[in-house]
């Protein structure tokens, strides 16, 4: 079956993206995850300038999810794109490069620096929770705009904004990101938790991802879906293969992997699978047919 | 690395919760090395485990563990005939360079990779003093250990088996009069730790094996770092074996 994507302009091969963070800089994986199965490399956040990132004691495993406290740890930009993005390229798959970090400036002039034509588009990490700021530029719709408008300033390439479920209504975040001029959104990050080590009597506060927060983050893509007209790549707790067909009806263009495919490498295949199955079980030939089709939105007059 | 799967031929339950497991080899292109580990899939954990390699030949795989907590604890609980999904192999193994007398220490389930290290180090005839210590007689595993020429020094902290004493007491009691070009170790944090100041000290170089709660395995997500000199590194791809020079050594251990 062909799987064949279009998220906005990005074509891509498939719907299954790595969720970025989990897929290093983009080539480390080949040995291990089938790469035939995903639609981009989307590349862990790049920064200006290089990032220690936060101190040891970075993962927890707590139930059925995984807390993270990374901080943004990667080479830099500019080291990216001299030792990285050379190898990447071979692999001859949209390049989705994630930028972010604490300081706007350096956010803009990264967005300016990988204004290349090896990169097919560009990812703001508006949410990163590990960053000890106390208020995510995400959880700000006036920031959103603020950010998304100065990157659109300085690129033509399709902007994919990166929202956080730590809102009290993410559709007016998509909103305002949507208004700005971004022309994709990527539904989640991690859930900000905290997990208590008895052992040591310390805590971990983090990002919560993993399996567990599978229905949080569905729902975060329903939201959306309700209220923007830009494509939504969906994202969080995906560990079955029927997750991510479920994240596609209720309106994800494409699906983010992140926690689940360091586990089982075969996820983005068996995604494909289901997905495929599924498509000809309802004898519908393009998978962008079926983005939002159980979400009930619009003029959609089918039953959900 | 590749993702594969191995079956478990032999099961051991060796003392009061530690295992031997003998397993086929599907790594037929790239033999694993001491020091590297496989991340092993678990059923009832959400995360793999990386378990340290004892010990390979072309047809079988040895992994020693010890049950500390649910993953372990789960894994302990594989049958014979089972199968395991594992990646690996996975980590920057021990090197020998060009040393010669050289001393291999293990605290406690430490052991594991030492066993491999001096089961290669019989192979490449280096002369070698095996060093191996439990908290007590119970936990010390004689049997596992390889026949061949070399000397075995064993301890416990209560003296019930070999020396009375630590690893690292005994390391420094053995080396003021036997230089030995350099010592490779693989135990708990504190021991290590006193290795290093150990290796300072003499100037005997050192290089440890680290053991650290991990997510990827594959040295992409940064989980698993420890504190080095020259920032922050990963225990599952820029080691687990590390010089202990390049490391800083904190009071609080890293898990």
């Amino acid at each position: 079956m062909d799987l064949t994507t279009m998220l906005g302009k990005i074509e891509m091969a498939t719907p299954v993206l790595p969720a970025s963070g989990t897929f290093g800089y983009g080539n480390e994986l080949v040995e291990v995850i089938p790469y035939s199965m995903l639609g981009a490399i989307v590349t862990k956040t790049l920064t200006w300038h290089p990032r220690q990132g936060n101190p040891p004691g970075r993962i927890t495993e707590c139930g059925d999810t995984l807390i993270n406290s990374i901080g943004l740890q990667n080479i830099g930009v500019k080291e990216f794109c001299e030792e990285a993005l050379p190898k990447i390229v071979r692999l001859q798959k949209p390049i989705i490069a994630s930028v972010g970090g604490d300081d706007p400036d350096g956010m803009l002039k990264t967005v300016e620096y990988l204004n290349t034509e090896e990169i097919t588009a560009i990812e703001l990490n508006l949410s990163c929770p590990n960053l000890g700021t106390t208020r995510l530029v995400a959880q700000d719709p006036e920031a959103i705009k603020k950010s998304v408008a100065n990157a659109r300033s300085l690129t033509l390439k399709p902007l994919i904004a990166k929202l956080t479920p730590h809102v009290a209504d993410i559709a007016e975040t998509g909103l305002a990101a949507e208004e700005a001029g971004a022309n994709i959104l990527c539904a989640g990050n991690t859930f900000k938790g905290i997990v208590f080590d008895w052992k040591k009597e310390t805590l971990l506060a983090g990002g919560v991802s993993g399996k567990g927060i599978f229905p949080l983050a569905l729902r975060t893509v329903y939201d959306l879906y309700q209220a923007v007209t830009i494509p939504i790549i969906g994202m969080g707790g995906i560990s079955e293969a029927s997750d991510a067909l479920a994240m596609i009806l209720l309106g994800a263009t494409a699906i983010g992997i992140g926690t689940t495919m360091l586990i089982d490498p075969n996820l983005p295949e068996k995604v494909c699978q289901v997905i495929s199955e599924y498509m000809k079980k309802k004898s519908i030939t393009r998978i962008n047919d079926l983005v939002g089709i159980k979400n009930g939105k619009k003029n959609y007059s089918g039953s959900y | 690395m590749i993702h594969t799967t191995l079956s478990l031929i032999e099961k051991e339950a060796m003392g009061e919760g530690f295992y031997l497991f003998e397993t086929t080899n599907p790594f037929q292109r790239k033999a694993p090395q001491p020091g590297q580990f496989l991340h092993i899939k678990i059923e009832g954990t959400l995360l793999r485990r990386p378990i340290s390699l004892a010990g390979a030949t072309e047809e079988r795989l040895r992994l020693f563990f010890a049950v500390k907590g649910k993953g372990t604890s789960l894994l302990a609980q594989t049958k014979q005939g089972d199968t395991l999904d594992v990646i690996g192999p996975l980590g920057r193994p021990f090197s020998f360079y060009d040393y010669d007398n050289i001393l291999l220490a293990a605290g406690g389930v430490g052991i594991g990779p030492i066993l491999f290290l001096a089961e290669t180090a019989l192979k490449q005839k280096k002369k070698f003093t095996l060093l191996y210590g439990a908290k007590k007689s119970s936990e010390l595993f004689q049997k596992i250990l390889p026949e061949g020429k070399y000397e075995k020094i064993l301890c416990t902290d209560d003296g019930s088996t070999g020396k009375k004493g630590t690893v690292p007491y005994l390391i420094s009691l053995y080396s003021a009069d036997k230089p030995y070009t350099a010592i490779y170790a693989s135990g708990p944090y504190f021991m290590l730790k006193e290795i290093a100041d150990l290796s300072l000290k003499t100037g005997i170089p050192a290089y440890v094996a680290l053991e650290t709660r991990m997510f990827c395995g594959m040295g992409v997500c940064q989980g698993c770092v420890v504190a080095s000199n020259d920032g922050y590194q990963r225990v599952c791809k820029d080691g687990p074996v590390f010089p202990v020079s390049a490391l800083s050594w904190p009071e609080d251990p890293w898990i």
